[in-house]
């Protein structure tokens, strides 16, 4: 697959007289697996959103497989957000059944079977939960899904360090060589070992994209490492 | 009327979902999915000055020269290697490249990837890797301050003392 | 999709408001049975027992219920179409819904057609709770008081009788009418939470009140205009009115007379009302599209 999954091209969003983006040229290939890091404020939840169709550029284009931000694209991308978006009152059987009625990627039984090793009950409502198992149903569904861009939103902040190599484990589980996945995070360290590449944002530009072996071939050092020298406060 | 069709609906509906997620739990599907167990997380250690894919190919060359992979053994698929060491499975397909490139692996098209059944070949790997140990254990060893001679008696010191021990745990 | 879109929308409101229904009409056969007892039985009367007062202000008093029951049906109803709407489009629910592959034009017909046709449901329900009321609950003598239907449907025939086919057409305008208003009432209050959503992070809802007015106000200027504009001719068909020979002319006539001068106004009148429909749709569609940030 030549065409990339996502692609900006002097991409720029401003809110009010803040731009959060600046003219930001990407593209991304499938079948990696991306690191999106920058300090807070550097502009990683707004690339993201305007890639899921949630924002719309001031400036400059966005694509997804080829597609700007549509209903194509939305049923392209799987999103995984920060926050708990699910229903409160829905129970998780209605919510994988929900997935299910509007993603045609979706894939039933492995949800099902995810969310039984995880050993969530089928019939609880999503209130009755607690916040680390709302997170991990949520996992559940977003990677069910054979979606061609999964973006993750800091995936493995908030929760405890055995639930992190679970929700680390399954996104290399789900890998597969015509998606790409990208993750927006700041616990580098963690993340580390499972990126192919790595893009460094900061103030709503690109620092830099590179590969994970060659910073480490060039430079010997690891992105964490890189990181703390190039964001130094 | 429509709204007694509208409850019927309802109400058929969650009872067939709840059919079928509970056959799928009887039934103990294990599709595409890797059930992951404590266990499986091996936590294997990198550091952050060379490459991870290198890295990993040092631990497969080493587990194959401790044994845990015999001679003609089938390894783990790519996916498998990627969730047990916790990195990604390009990084993986890398490291397995490389050790194909030097003939200690080789792919069966349909089957898989199999440990070498040339025994020359891991001798070999054996041989290089007992090198690169021994070069940076005499370097530390000078760095330390000692001579090459005197690394060496207190090799054969240790070997004594090693053995002594031994038989005082077999006795 | 869209259908889709309605069944979930559908199933998430009639969780909460099916029960509320099947309270009105609980309520309202309790309000029938202690409305017929006391109307039986005779009212109050000073020489009764204590024990059959204190029964009969027990009874009255369940006959109230069925009113406080609709009343409150009918808010709660109102409000949960708002606050799911609310809560699916403006919060945390929005990542949900603004990622599903569908067009933001789908999720708003979606919105709209299960609010109304809740609307209808409530209406429905209300009338048949009042006719349970009254074809129960008011006959003096024997269970069932067919008096007030048969005055009714004597009138009817009346009506249809001398006037034919033609009484169909005032009845279609207005139920046409109040589809019309329904649907415009609704995304009114659509759109002021939208703006309200947009213009404040913190307090959308406070803003979407503010904004609710200032639609109010915007819309009743632009109707205010064009009225005035309209009030000349307006006059003028009323003037035409005065030198006709009413008491010569037979009701038939006069219905024509009347019906077919009111027309235009009427016609006039829904197509204002659906453009306004209409431009509250495109603008709801447009703020949620390009405006909406959810944080």
């Amino acid at each position: 697959m030549s065409e990339a999954t996502l692609e900006c091209k002097g991409l720029s969003k401003h809110f009010g007289t803040n731009a959060a983006l600046h003219d930001l040229n990407i593209s991304l290939p499938t079948g990696k697996i991306i690191g999106l890091l920058g300090p807070n404020g550097s502009g990683k939840t707004t690339l993201i959103k305007l890639a899921c169709g949630l924002l719309t550029p001031t400036e400059g284009e966005i694509k997804v497989c080829g597609f700007k931000p549509g209903i194509e694209s939305k049923a392209l991308v799987s999103y995984l957000p920060e926050r708990t978006y699910l229903p409160e009152w829905m129970t998780v059987l209605e919510c994988v059944r929900y997935f299910q009625d509007f993603y045609a990627d979706f894939d039933y039984e492995r949800a099902v079977s995810m969310l039984q090793s995880l050993q969530v009950p089928a019939n609880a409502r999503m209130k009755t939960l607690s916040k680390g198992t709302k997170e991990k149903v949520q996992l559940v569904l977003v990677m069910s899904r054979r979606a061609r861009l999964y973006l993750l939103d800091e995936p493995i902040g908030g929760v405890d360090p055995a639930a992190r190599d679970y929700i680390l484990g399954t996104i290399i589980g789900n890998y597969c060589e015509d998606s790409t996945v990208l993750i927006s995070t700041h616990l580098i360290a963690d993340v580390e070992k499972i990126l192919d590449e790595f893009i460094f944002i900061k103030n709503g530009q690109l620092v830099s994209y590179a590969s994970t072996d060659s910073l480490r071939e060039d430079l010997g050092k690891s992105i964490d490492e890189y990181f703390r020298e190039v964001f130094r406060c | 009327m429509f709204l007694l069709i509208m409850i019927i609906k309802f109400f058929l509906d969650k009872i067939i979902c709840m059919v079928y997620y509970c056959h799928s739990v009887l039934v103990n599907h294990h599709t595409n999915t890797i059930c992951l167990k404590g266990s499986d997380f091996l936590a294997w250690q990198f550091t952050s000055d060379r490459p991870i894919y290198i890295q990993v190919s040092d631990q497969i060359v080493s587990d194959i020269l401790k044994g845990a992979y015999k001679m003609g053994e089938k390894l783990p698929s790519v996916r498998e290697f990627a969730v047990i060491a916790a990195v990604n499975p390009n990084t993986v397909q890398k490291a397995l490249s490389e050790l194909e490139s030097v003939g200690l692996i080789e792919t069966q098209r349909n089957t898989g990837k199999f440990v070498t059944q040339e025994r020359s070949v891991i001798e070999m790997a054996r041989k290089k890797r007992g090198e690169l140990l021994a070069v940076e254990f005499l370097k530390s060893m000078a760095a330390l301050g000692y001579t090459c001679e005197q690394t060496i008696s207190l090799l054969e010191a240790t070997k004594i003392e090693e053995g002594k021990s031994d038989e005082r745990s077999n006795a | 999709m869209l259908g889709k879109l309605i069944k979930h929308d559908f199933r998430s409101l009639s969780r909460v408001l099916f029960p509320t229904q099947l309270a009105v009409l609980g309520a309202s056969i309790i309000a029938t049975i202690g409305f017929a007892f006391n109307i039986r039985t005779g009212f109050y009367t000073s020489y009764e027992s204590g024990g059959l007062q204190l029964l009969r202000v027990i009874t009255a008093f369940l006959s109230g219920i069925m009113v406080l029951a609709i009343i409150a049906a009918s808010i709660l109803v109102a409000f949960i179409i708002f606050q799911r709407f609310y809560k699916n489009l403006m919060c945390d629910e929005g990542y949900l819904t603004f990622t599903l592959p569908v067009t933001t034009t789908q999720i708003l017909w979606s919105k709209l057609i299960t609010a109304m046709i809740w609307t209808f449901i409530s209406g429905i329900v209300i009338f048949i709770s009042v006719n349970i009321f009254v074809l129960f609950g008011t006959g003096t003598s024997g269970i069932v008081n067919t008096e007030a239907y048969r005055e009714m449907s004597k009138f009817i025939g009346e009506a249809f009788g001398l006037l034919g086919g033609r009484l169909i057409w005032p009845i279609l305008e207005v139920i046409l009418f109040m589809i019309v208003a329904t649907a415009c009432n609704i995304l009114h209050v659509y759109l002021a939470l939208i703006m309200g959503g947009v213009a404040s992070q913190k307090h959308k809802i406070l803003a979407g009140i503010g904004f609710y007015f200032a639609i109010n106000i915007a819309v009743t200027i632009v109707a205010t205009t064009i009225q005035y504009f309209l009030s000349g001719a307006m006059f003028r068909t009323m003037d035409s009115f005065n030198g006709l020979p009413w008491d010569l002319k037979n009701s038939v006539e006069i219905y024509d007379l009347v019906f077919s001068s009111t027309q235009p106004y009427y016609w006039f009148y829904l197509l204002f009302s659906l453009a306004i429909t209409a431009g509250f749709f495109i603008l709801s569609r447009y703020f949620l599209k390009n405006k909406l940030n959810l944080e």
